[in-house]
């Protein structure tokens, strides 16, 4: 049985643990385990991609200082500096999120709640939703979308290129 | 000029559309990042609405990126959050335990395209240059 309760124990050796067997995992273990882990989920070769791709709050996870449940798991972002969104928020990403899949786009690879297309190896926004931040002024402290083109803050509901 | 004092404004830069961010290392013992920026119309600070801005930052100590280029959208900031990485954190102590003095200013730059820059510096100053249309 592998543990990572209680920090890595470096040199390796094992513990007297009263004879359950136990040992704990160095940071080496657990980082293959987690690519082991992907590659059984995704394929071969995406651990290290998988690795690459982690979010700050997964990054901690991921070094034992913390254990996410499911629901931070899936509300975590990606490209927002690790921000853990609450259920609301998540809301009303996801809600954005079905509209412009609906339309055919796709989600950026590089940021939560842009949506686009692939024009060859670039990334082409079309779409996007800022999900206010509780307490900041202006427009960051306000859920408002941007559709190309159009130079404003709009209102969530405004139809999208193709609604 | 005056170093900008109030750091609440840079809750202002949300959708300010970044132009260029230079790495500036010309003067002898001080390094700076330089942003050109234009803010956007709306943003609801009216002595920077739609002007065209150079914010630079002074003295950086260190600083930590994670840059995305294959897009082809104007590169935004998203966001502008006090404050620093663990490992960068670590990093700072580490510095400091050698007996490096480390600035107070610490940020973690958001751009709206998955850009993430990690800042720690002296000071930062921010000059109106015009209005941008």
């Amino acid at each position: 049985m592998v543990t990572d309760a209680i920090p890595e124990d470096t040199s390796g050796r094992l513990p007297r643990c009263g004879g359950f067997g136990l040992r704990f995992a160095t940071r080496a273990e657990r980082r293959r385990a987690a690519g082991r882990s992907a590659e059984a989920q995704f394929g071969r070769g995406s651990g290290a991609k998988a690795q690459r791709e982690l979010t700050a709050a997964e990054k901690l996870e991921f070094d034992g200082l913390v254990t996410l449940g499911a629901e931070q798991k899936a509300a975590s972002t990606r490209g927002m500096n690790g921000r853990i969104l609450s259920v609301a928020e998540q809301a009303e990403f996801a809600g954005f999120g079905r509209r412009a899949q609906r339309l055919g786009f796709i989600e950026s690879p590089f940021r939560t709640g842009s949506w686009g297309r692939m024009e060859g190896n670039t990334y082409h926004e079309v779409t996007r939703i800022d999900v206010a931040e509780v307490g900041k002024p202006g427009w960051r402290g306000q859920t408002h979308i941007h559709i190309e083109g159009n130079p404003s803050h709009l209102d969530p509901l405004t139809p999208l290129p193709g609604e | 000029m005056d170093p900008l004092t109030d750091l609440s404004l840079l809750d202002y830069l949300h959708d300010a559309v970044v132009a260029s961010l230079d790495w500036q290392t010309s003067e002898p013992k001080r390094r700076h990042f330089r942003l050109d920026i234009t803010v956007d119309s709306e943003a609801g600070y009216p002595p920077w609405n739609g002007r065209h801005l150079l914010v630079t930052l002074c003295e950086v100590a260190i600083s930590r990126a994670m840059i995305y280029g294959l897009q082809s959208a104007p590169c935004r900031i998203d966001t502008i959050h006090n404050g620093i990485s663990t490992e960068l954190l670590l990093e700072c102590k580490r510095l400091q335990s050698i007996g490096i003095e480390v600035p107070a200013l610490q940020f973690t730059w958001v751009f709206g395209d998955g850009t993430i820059l990690e800042v720690v510096c002296g000071q930062i100053f921010v000059q109106v240059e015009s209005r941008a249309d």
